[in-house]
């Protein structure tokens, strides 16, 4: 009996030591926040420095990304019931990522007692779907007009600027096809990537609409004359001019020389793409190049440009924290400190006007010469199953139309009736 | 007593089958039901009991997919090539290098083996750059020789049988293997009696040694087009389905559908819809050969 009471006694006296202690630091332990993107190299080192940050602010909440998720892994975790708490979102398949319950809407956030000015953003930097805001930027990847500036020397023809139509674009991009002894090109004045984005950048250019209302629509617009005249425009480049390689047949540019292999390889003067690939083509010894806005339309919009949004898990199971996150890679400070303070490490325009006004902002000469994107970009195509009428019916049917010498009007009709019968139809079936 | 010691004689084999059925039955069989089910709904990733049943719709929606069609064509006509150029290339490789005359059968069979276990990808990417329109071996071979270059990959009348040229290459050192030990097995005192009987190698090929080889082309035939139905490393990396659709096959559309367009309900149907073609084609093929066996 007296045994007895002495463990009781013992074990009264030592509880609180046994578990009180642990109670506190469970307490004590930040909340986790998991980020996943498809980022790698200098972007991803900026992501993790503003991490970094946040983390020694907040000791509270512990932050952590994950680089180089792919679409399929990024499917799974969610499927499996780990999904992050916030990812990097690909912009058309916003509605399908809203559709399945994958993408949580920030407005609640953002107009909250904890919320940020949304006024401050650049405007077409911010992702809507459905009148609500899903996704919040990092920076601003313009689409550029690349050239290489060794070219342009040689054929003494003045570097693309600002004031470039397409016109433009044409004229110099067929002076600048050169032939080898045989007769066989060897380098070509401009190449259009594999997507055929250089169609919707020369659309959105002239006032160009896809349908009668882009968030739900019931009629197709975009085989009208603009449509054509954009279409007609690549099928010049290739078939009339001679200016463009044909489009390629495999994503990664397996089948020709890819647009992103052939511009620093020196085989093609002039390409469009984001200004996501100035580190890659920074890297290539004696590589002499140059970027400027999109050729100019009927309209101010000079392309579209690639949001780096971030989302916010809609299964996620630290939304405040999150939030927490997202809000601090949206302030003025980080907005610069992610393009480089100007030095651009990462190649992304801040996504907030102030920026551009703070002493802070050194943009280098090569960014100078595109921060104008800025004004003037326009945003890539949000609606449902916009990523299917892309894959499946606009990028074959470009394709087709060149490589088989088709009529433009004729291919944009047959475009237009596959996409009423293939997406229209099924919304509403 | 009698009756309970005899019931647990009769109930210890099932208790032996019972790991592998286990595994059948998770990894095979309930996976099978669940297909069933997903292909009937139209399936939410987040949370599946959210799931909307549709009854058949998803298969009746396949009538309508033009491309659903295009894969399938582009599948058959793939595999056609791919197993009967991959069939009768091996088998003349294979009788080669069974001679008894022919030297180093060991290393040759190893060499032509290597590709077989090199990744489906390495060899895409390999082929992929050998096929290059403007920096390929290819066509530079082409324009040394004074023919003309060639669109390959980039050409959309040529980038099927492209990739087709690719799994036939990758291919035949196993088929040359399995069609090797064919031939080896094959009672020598046959070949002596043809060539008593002053038999020519063709008549002898053809009329002693193919039908004795029946059960093997039958093993390759079918193995061949499942596995040549099922093919997408090689399309994904090689062409991605272009161009213009030329390459697409059912197995890339069913992946894109699902993971491009997170369309698992109709992703699964498809995918059913594979299922029934092969199920289909091996019947027809074992029924084929049996009639064959019969006849003899």
């Amino acid at each position: 009996m007296k045994r007895l009471i002495t463990i009781a006694v013992v074990l009264f006296v030592a509880t609180p030591f046994l578990f009180g202690g642990g109670a506190d630091e469970r307490a004590a332990q930040p909340i986790s926040v998991r980020g996943d993107t498809w980022s790698s190299g200098p972007e991803l080192e900026s992501i993790r420095a503003t991490v970094d940050r946040f983390n020694e602010r907040n000791p509270g909440i512990q932050v952590s990304v994950e680089g180089q998720v792919s679409g399929e892994k990024l499917l799974a975790s969610f499927a499996a019931g780990d999904p992050p708490d916030f990812y990097y979102l690909f912009t058309p398949q916003l509605p399908q990522h809203v559709r399945e319950g994958m993408a949580h809407p920030l407005d609640a956030f953002i107009s909250g007692p904890d919320g940020i000015a949304i006024e401050g953003f650049i405007d077409a930097a911010i992702l809507r779907y459905q009148e609500q805001i899903y996704g919040l930027p990092s920076g601003i990847y313009p689409q550029l007009l690349y050239f290489n500036k060794d070219m342009f020397d040689a054929a003494g023809i003045a570097y693309p600027d600002e004031s470039w139509t397409w016109d433009d674009l044409a004229t110099a991009a067929a002076e600048l096809v050169r032939e080898d002894e045989t007769g066989r090109i060897v380098q070509y004045g401009f190449q259009a990537d594999e997507h055929n984005r250089v169609w919707y950048s020369h659309f959105i250019g002239h006032n160009g609409r896809l349908f009668d209302d882009e968030t739900r629509p019931r009629e197709v617009l975009f085989n009208d004359a603009t449509g054509v005249a954009a279409a007609t425009f690549l099928k010049d480049l290739v078939k009339t001019l001679g200016a463009s390689p044909p489009p390629a047949g495999g994503h990664g540019g397996t089948a020709v020389l890819g647009f992103r292999d052939a511009f620093p390889q020196g085989r093609v003067a002039m390409i469009m793409d984001g200004s996501w690939q100035v580190p890659s083509f920074n890297q290539v010894s004696g590589f002499r190049f140059g970027a400027t806005l999109v050729p100019r339309g009927s309209t101010e919009v000079r392309g579209w440009h690639a949001l780096s949004i971030w989302a916010m898990s809609a299964p996620g199971r630290n939304k405040d924290a999150t939030w927490e996150y997202l809000k601090f890679n949206s302030d003025l400070d980080a907005a610069l400190r992610f393009s480089d303070f100007g030095g651009n490490n990462a190649f992304c325009l801040p996504m907030l006007w102030a920026a551009y006004d703070d002493p802070r902002w050194q943009p280098s000469d090569l960014v100078r010469t595109f921060q104008g994107a800025a004004s003037f970009v326009g945003q890539e195509a949000v609606f449902e199953d916009a990523g299917k009428w892309y894959w499946n019916i606009m990028r074959p049917g470009l394709q087709e139309m060149i490589i088989l010498d088709q009529d433009p009007q004729s291919s944009m009709d047959a475009m237009a009736r596959k996409t009423r019968e293939e997406i229209l139809q099924e919304w509403y079936r | 007593m009698l009756g309970w010691i005899a019931m647990k004689k009769k109930a210890v084999p099932y208790l032996f089958l019972l790991p592998s059925f286990s595994i059948l039955l998770v990894f095979v069989i309930l996976p099978i039901v669940y297909a069933g089910w997903v292909s009937m709904v139209q399936y939410r990733i987040v949370d599946p009991s959210a799931s909307v049943f549709v009854g058949l719709r998803n298969f009746e929606r396949i009538l309508r997919d033009e491309l659903v069609w295009v894969s399938l064509r582009n599948t058959i006509a793939y595999s056609v090539v791919t197993v009967t150029a991959g069939i009768l290339i091996s088998l003349l490789v294979a009788l080669i290098i069974t001679k008894r005359w022919f030297r180093a059968q060991q290393a040759v069979r190893v060499a032509l083996f290597l590709p077989f276990i090199m990744s489906v990808v390495m060899a895409g990417l390999i082929w992929s750059y050998l096929f290059h329109a403007d920096v390929g071996l290819f066509n530079y071979l082409l324009r040394v020789l004074g023919v003309g270059e060639q669109g390959f990959l980039g050409d959309p009348r040529q980038a099927l049988w492209c990739v087709a040229v690719m799994m036939i290459w990758k291919n035949l050192g196993y088929n040359v293997v399995i069609w090797s030990a064919g031939i080896l097995g094959l009672p020598q005192e046959l070949s002596d009696a043809a060539q008593v009987d002053g038999v020519s190698p063709l008549a002898e090929f053809w009329y002693i040694q193919l039908p004795l080889l029946r059960p093997v082309m039958m093993f390759l035939t079918i193995l061949g087009l499942i596995g040549s139905f099922q093919s997408f490393d090689a399309v994904f990396v090689m062409t991605f389905g272009g161009p213009v659709n030329s390459t697409r096959v059912l197995v890339f559309h069913i992946w894109q559908t699902a993971f491009g367009f997170f369309e698992i309900g109709y992703a699964t149907a498809v995918a059913w819809l594979l299922f029934a073609v092969l199920v289909a084609l091996t019947v027809l093929q074992f029924k084929s050969y049996g009639k064959e066996e019969a006849l003899h």
